[in-house]
């Protein structure tokens, strides 16, 4: 079983990374086609190159990978191209240092909560959530709202992982839903209500009324933000909600991509024959979108069997987490399949219709060089830790 | 172990993330895939409907009394079009809000462009056409509009056009929501004939609406033009007697061809433009139009009724002789100026003294009728009115005839009661005054009876049907016959040659050619007298009739005659310039 993972993993990645090349010829073309097929060429070389790398590196820089990122981050807010200023222009490709940050993050707190008992205290999550509040802000002064909620499912994992209860990783979130539940007023009641039970004589009367005051600070402040919010993010909010008030507006990309989908049906238009994506209907077709353009043309089979490459290849990760060697990597592994989970549902959930438009990619389809290359490092790093575990 | 399931919990979350997204996958292609289907099928398909032009109306040489001219339409595609767009061609144009948000959310038309701006200004669209690329769901359109050449001059019997109803919609599923249908006249009468069939085009989009070409496997339907409609009217006699006629308030002319009853003129006045009607009017000019004491919306011709004076006495007369109740010879009491009945005393024009019923006709001494009036009876009196048919409706292919009125027994003893009236009225009626109301166009049609011993012809506009330049249907004249003999009607018309010749109607006296006719003054207390003549020409052998009536000005001699002079002239003129081609 274990001596099948190590090609697994490479094999899967490689076999999504076809289906993303094909796709994204479909619905862009040859330009795209051949960019993306650079990027594959640097992402395998890169992954073979990481294979080689003790687990130990990673281990010892992390802390020096987490600042370089976190000053990256800050760079790009000033030199980023773009109207959005999301990344460096590197000729070659895009380099997106939130791409990176993903990664940065995992080796940053996985350091931090490898061997020692790890308690829900102060000492234990200050740093992770300090870490990861800055790299969300920079993220979203970007902005870039999809990808700086990423890190949040990151350490939620690696915590559930090393033990904390359900429980305490809601309520160390616990202020974050009273924001999100903050613009409507009457759910925001029933949640602090709710919230106000059920963490009653959980913990010190002390720290219960303290985090009853931080969450009634974050229900108070969505609001505020919600009138600062760039109007393009609102649209996406309100189009999630209602997406037929405006057909021709907001949600115009989420009704053309269930039309693309649901037109599909079982078999799809066949490879080159989607009309939605062809007379580009939809939006973001080989980008965001590339789902939506997979499933007209091939259909539910189509979808389907990537869904199952995608659960093998996340399956598999999650195996070489249970079986690593040592605290670090198996935190590390496990960082890595949140990352790549977050970033597949969000995605799929996304162009179904089931979740907000975030704007995400959807790893080894959507055509794009941070991400690729990044995703590489990532299957890179899973395979060394199996690749260490066997010793 | 607990630890080790609580790991396994990360798994089974991304287990149910997982199955959610199956189940959607399943609803939306499996479930609702044909449905999907059918909307990206849409999608990218644009169903055009190109508007089929509607049939011209021409007069009897060809001249146009209703037309098309091609003309620029502002179309919006309601599935394509957004909020912003509509605000940046409001700026260019006014748009009805309204309509939009109407056609918006219906359903039905969502890709195909409809009109929400007709007839625009050359300027506006090329600045439209200009900006069409940040204008997604707006197009140009050409489609022909209405044009009526003669507007006023003819507008009662052409009538206009008006956008089409949603209950008309409903009723009829021939039409879309941009049609226009007849409203009035022979536009409405004609309407099934004169409607072009859209034809339909089938065009591959792309998301920004661009036009990328036809669809080969959906044919286009090509759009069928109306049929042309040809009237019996002359425009030249229907424009000369608009313009006699607007020297005064109000009034109407009827022309007829005697020989086959077409309707060469037929005037009201006054009119209103039919384009502005058919473009839709503003509600201010409308309520003018409807609140103008003139109506000038009432085709007077048809629609109106008036007493009809002295011209009433030559059809009676026919009537007294063939029942013998007189002969040519019979003389009642002379004319003194005056008549005593019971207590009241009717005034005659002048003091004719005895005279024989062709003088009485030529003079149109009305003491001599007061006494056949009186002669006849009440209910001889009215069975002469009924023979004359004046309360029917003539049948004539137009809307809103109207019939006019005979008092008879009963209609007196409605409107009065029973026996509470007098044969006051009675002696009143032998003059045409009172109660007998008469449209211009059954006044026309009885001296049409007259003039041809008992003969006339169904009155009729239609003369042809045309498609594509080849007729369909030509309209067969439809003889009538009224039981008279031709020893009675050489009386009367010979008394009505003298009428024009040295009577009361010689103002519609022409050289070289004889006029008959007679003149009417419909009393209208407290106003003045409606004037009304009636002749035709030639005399001995009838070719043309014109009738017509001016309202509150006075004497028919004085003010009718002269109308019908000069369209008989007129209509002489031009069918001798023709001849001599």
């Amino acid at each position: 079983m274990n001596k099948l993972s190590i090609p697994s993993v490479i094999i899967l990645a490689i076999i999504l990374n076809i289906v993303g090349l094909v796709t994204i010829y479909s619905a862009g073309g040859n330009v795209y086609f051949l960019r993306e097929l650079l990027w594959t060429t640097i992402g395998i070389g890169l992954l073979f190159i990481v294979i080689k790398i003790p687990i130990r590196f990673w281990e010892n820089f992390s802390s020096h990978i987490f600042f370089i990122t976190l000053l990256l981050l800050i760079l790009v807010l000033f030199l980023g191209k773009g109207s959005a200023r999301r990344w460096f222009d590197l000729s070659i490709f895009n380099f997106q240092p939130s791409e990176l940050a993903k990664l940065a993050i995992i080796l940053y707190i996985a350091q931090r909560w490898a061997y020692k008992k790890v308690e829900f205290l102060p000492k234990d999550l200050l740093l992770p959530l300090l870490a990861i509040l800055a790299y969300s802000a920079l993220v979203f002064l970007e902005p870039d709202l999809g990808s700086g909620l990423i890190f949040l499912p990151i350490l939620a994992g690696m915590m559930v992982w090393q033990g904390f209860s359900i429980f305490q990783v809601f309520l160390l979130f616990s202020p974050l839903f009273s924001f999100v539940f903050g613009f409507s007023t009457y759910l925001w009641i029933l949640y602090f209500v709710a919230f106000a039970v059920i963490s009653y004589r959980r913990i010190t009367i002390v720290s219960w009324i303290v985090v009853l005051m931080i969450n009634i600070l974050a229900g108070l402040s969505s609001p505020i933000i919600w009138s600062n919010l760039k109007d393009y993010q609102k649209a996406r909010i309100i189009g999630f909600l209602s997406p037929w008030l405006d057909p021709k507006g907001m949600s115009w990309n989420l009704i053309q991509s269930q039309i693309a989908i649901g037109s599909g049906r079982i078999f799809g238009k066949g490879f080159l024959s989607g009309t939605q994506k062809k007379l580009a209907f939809l939006p973001n077709r080989q980008t965001d979108f590339i789902f939506s353009t997979l499933s007209e043309e091939f259909g539910f089979i189509g979808a389907i069997i990537t869904l199952g490459l995608y659960f093998a290849l996340l399956y598999n990760i999650f195996r070489i987490a249970q079986k690593a060697q040592n605290e670090f990597a198996r935190l590390v592994a496990i960082g890595i399949f949140m990352v790549l989970s977050y970033q597949v549902v969000v995605n799929i959930g996304m162009v179904l219709g089931l979740l907000p438009i975030t704007g995400i990619a959807l790893p080894f389809l959507s055509y794009g060089g941070s991400s690729l290359i990044i995703s590489y490092l990532m299957i890179g790093l899973v395979v060394r830790i199996h690749k260490e575990s066997q010793v | 172990m607990a630890e080790c399931t609580q790991r396994k919990s990360l798994l089974i979350f991304l287990g149910i993330c997982f199955i959610a997204i199956i189940v959607k996958l399943v609803s939306l292609q499996i479930f609702q895939g044909q449905r999907y289907f059918r909307l990206s099928e849409a999608n990218h398909i644009r169903k055009v409907y190109t508007p089929g032009a509607r049939g011209k109306i021409l007069d009897r040489n060809n001249n146009p009394l209703a037309d098309t001219r091609p003309s620029f339409a502002l179309s919006i595609i309601p599935c394509e079009i957004d909020l912003r767009t509509i605000t940046k061609l409001n700026k260019i144009v006014e748009l009805d809000s309204n309509k939009i948000n109407t056609l918006i959310h219906d359903q039905t038309y969502l890709r195909t462009p409809i009109k929400v701006k007709r007839d625009i200004d050359i300027q506006i669209a090329s600045q439209i056409e200009e900006l069409l690329s940040e204008l997604p769901g707006v197009t140009i359109e050409i489609e022909p509009v209405r044009i009526y050449p003669c507007s006023e001059t003819s507008a009662h019997i052409i009538g206009y056009l008006g956008e089409i109803t949603s209950e008309e919609l409903k009723s009829d599923s021939f039409y879309k929501p941009w049609h226009y249908v007849g409203r009035h006249g022979l536009e409405a009468i004609y309407e099934k004939y004169l409607r072009g069939q859209d034809g339909i085009r089938y065009t591959e989009i792309d998301a920004l609406g661009r036009e990328l070409g036809p669809i080969p496997e959906k044919r286009e339907i090509l759009p069928e033009p109306g049929c042309d409609i040809v009237l019996t009217i002359d425009i030249e006699l229907q424009k000369l007697a608009y313009t006699l006629l607007s020297q005064y308030q109000r009034g109407a002319v009827v022309g007829l061809d005697l020989k086959d009853g077409g309707v060469l003129c037929l005037v009201s006045y006054p009119s209103f433009n039919p384009e502005l009607l058919t473009k839709g009017i503003p509600y201010k000019e409308w309520v003018r139009l409807t609140s103008d004491k003139s109506a000038p919306l009432i085709n007077r011709a048809i629609s109106a009724v008036y007493s009809p004076g002295s011209t009433i006495k030559p059809a009676i007369s026919l009537l007294a002789l063939e029942k013998n109740i007189i002969s040519e010879n019979t003389r009642f009491n002379p004319c003194y100026g005056e008549f005593h009945f019971g207590n009241r005393i009717f005034r005659c024009l002048g003091k004719h003294g005895s005279l024989i019923l062709h003088d009485a006709i030529v003079y149109s001494c009305n003491v001599y009728f007061y006494q056949l009036a009186l002669k006849l009876g009440l209910d001889k009196y009215s069975e002469f009115l009924s023979f004359w048919e004046i309360d029917r409706k003539t049948g004539i292919d137009l809307p809103g005839e109207k019939r006019g009125n005979i008092p008879n027994r009963s209609y007196l003893d409605t409107k009065y009661g029973k026996n509470r009236w007098t044969s006051g009225l009675l002696v009143n009626y032998g003059v045409g005054q009172g109660e007998i109301l008469v449209t211009p166009l059954r006044l026309a049609l009885i001296y049409s009876a007259l003039a041809q011993e008992g003969e006339y012809y169904q009155p009729h506009l239609l003369k042809e049907i045309r498609k594509s330049d080849s007729v369909i249907y030509r309209y067969q004249p439809q003889k009538k016959l009224l039981p008279v003999s031709k020893y009675s009607c050489e009386i009367i018309k010979n008394a009505l040659c003298d009428v024009v010749s040295y009577g009361t109607g010689w103002g519609a006296s022409i050289p070289d050619i004889s006029v008959a006719g007679k003149t009417g003054t419909a009393e209208n207390p407290p106003r003045r007298d409606h004037a009304w003549f009636v002749g035709y020409a030639p005399a001995n052998n009838p070719e043309v009739l014109f009738c017509a009536i001016v309202e509150n000005v006075g004497k028919g001699g004085a003010y009718a005659a002269p109308i019908v002079r000069e369209l008989i002239k007129k209509y002489f003129q031009q069918r001798d310039s023709v001849a001599h081609e």
